[in-house]
């Protein structure tokens, strides 16, 4: 296969690794700070 | 004499063909409603750069350098990325994370809405752009003008007239693509599945502390995007910092205003007909709508593969409004919600997944500029 489309599949790897990994991140400070700063009802 | 119609005689089909395209351009802006703030003065822009010896570009006439106008702005604005981090500014101030926060779980769809961005990236490698190219047509699924600018003028800046082109026409067309690629992957049962809502308040010590931490998340995993996220975090404590409204104001309006305007004219640079009429404009513009159809199936299909594993069903077009194009995308969502079912009312979540696919774009974009640094 085509070198530049090997770089291709990598790329998406790294990027849709990456993003799933920070989003997951912020996730958990969304539900982190909901919870330190919960409002009272 | 010779002088005064020395214009008229220099010019090339090229260059008419351009003007043509510069008028379709400003026809779909005020005619068709497609993202004028962009299309009008780019349109206008495309003109101006298309007549010969036009004075707007840099020109070296009897062997003297005269500076154009749009070539000053282009150096001061595009080169150092300035303009489309200034919107960010504003557009950080627009965005309210609320829906997003009360429901985090939304965050995953902006994540995997952003499939079309790298499945663009292997079309166009395949179709013989360099990786770097590929990357750079791959962002306008992004669907965010001012990161598929900033990527691509820092990747591929001889292709950014084409790309800026590409995704501000796209996202102006995401009521048209959407629906047509949700139903390629939906059934209509789908289609009608309920959410009942169920949001947490969001306390304001949350909402401020918010944008913070996200760029401190940003700075130490993709230190490369800290410019787009940075800017764009910036404008949103502007906005919910509770002390600053004024500027947060400012933001949202004058500065937006003012950059939007500077911006399209400044991209017209690349519309000049040697760097614009080629086969590789129209493949770009090919592999736009692809991103843009493939960012939907890829959100859709990641909450068909949630579903899998849920009690509570998630009706699945809430996965395509992960594009970054807010709030258009959410609104598409809902109206053909309620095209199924006049009583199903999706919005509140289409409106955190599609504020997620704000952050997921960004992100994106500085991971795709790490690749490469």
């Amino acid at each position: 296969m085509n070198e530049t489309v090997i770089q291709g599949f990598e790329l998406m790897l790294f990027g849709m690794a990456g993003i799933f990994i920070v989003l997951f991140l912020i996730y958990l400070v969304c539900i982190i700070l909901n919870r330190i700063f919960s409002v009272k009802k | 004499m010779e002088t005064l119609i020395q214009g008229m005689t220099a010019i090339t089909i090229q260059q008419v063909i351009m003007m043509i395209i510069g008028a379709i351009l400003m026809y779909l802006g005020i005619k068709k409603n497609y993202e004028p703030t962009l299309l009008v003065p780019m349109g206008l822009g495309t003109i101006l750069v298309n007549f010969p010896m036009t004075g707007v570009l840099t020109q070296t006439i009897n062997g003297q350098k005269t500076e154009g106008v749009l070539d000053v702005l282009f150096n001061a604005g595009i080169s150092t990325e300035l303009f489309p981090l200034l919107i960010f500014i504003g557009i950080g101030a627009m965005i309210d994370f609320g829906p997003l926060l009360s429901n985090p779980f939304m965050l995953l769809f902006g994540a995997a809405a952003q499939f079309g961005i790298f499945f663009t990236v292997i079309v166009a490698a395949f179709f013989g752009f360099d990786i770097k190219e590929a990357a750079s047509i791959g962002i306008i699924g992004a669907a965010d003008g001012p990161t598929s600018i900033f990527v691509s003028n820092q990747l591929a800046p001889n292709l950014l007239g084409p790309i800026a082109i590409a995704a501000y026409s796209y996202m102006a067309l995401v009521p048209i693509i959407q629906p047509m690629a949700i139903k390629l992957v939906t059934t209509k049962h789908e289609r009608r599945i309920r959410m009942s809502y169920q949001a947490e308040a969001v306390s304001k010590q949350t909402r401020i502390l918010f944008p913070i931490i996200i760029t401190l998340i940003a700075g130490f995993v993709a230190p490369v995007s800290l410019p787009l996220v940075g800017f764009l975090m910036f404008g949103n404590l502007l906005r919910e910092c509770g002390v600053l409204d004024r500027l947060s104001n400012t933001a949202q309006n004058e500065l937006v205003n003012i950059v939007s305007i500077l911006l399209g004219l400044t991209i017209s640079v690349k519309m000049t007909a040697n760097e614009f009429l080629n086969i590789q404009t129209l493949m770009i513009i090919a592999f736009g709508l692809v991103a843009f159809i493939m960012d939907s199936i890829g959100g859709v299909l990641f909450a068909k593969l949630l579903n899998l594993f849920r009690k509570q069903k998630i009706n699945p077009m809430i996965g395509a409004a992960g594009i970054s194009a807010f709030p258009m995308s959410s609104r598409v969502i809902q109206q053909m919600a309620q095209a199924e079912d006049k009583q199903n009312f999706v919005l509140m979540y289409a409106v955190g997944a599609n504020v997620s696919g704000q952050i997921g774009s960004v992100i994106a974009g500085g991971l795709l500029l790490a690749f490469f640094s």
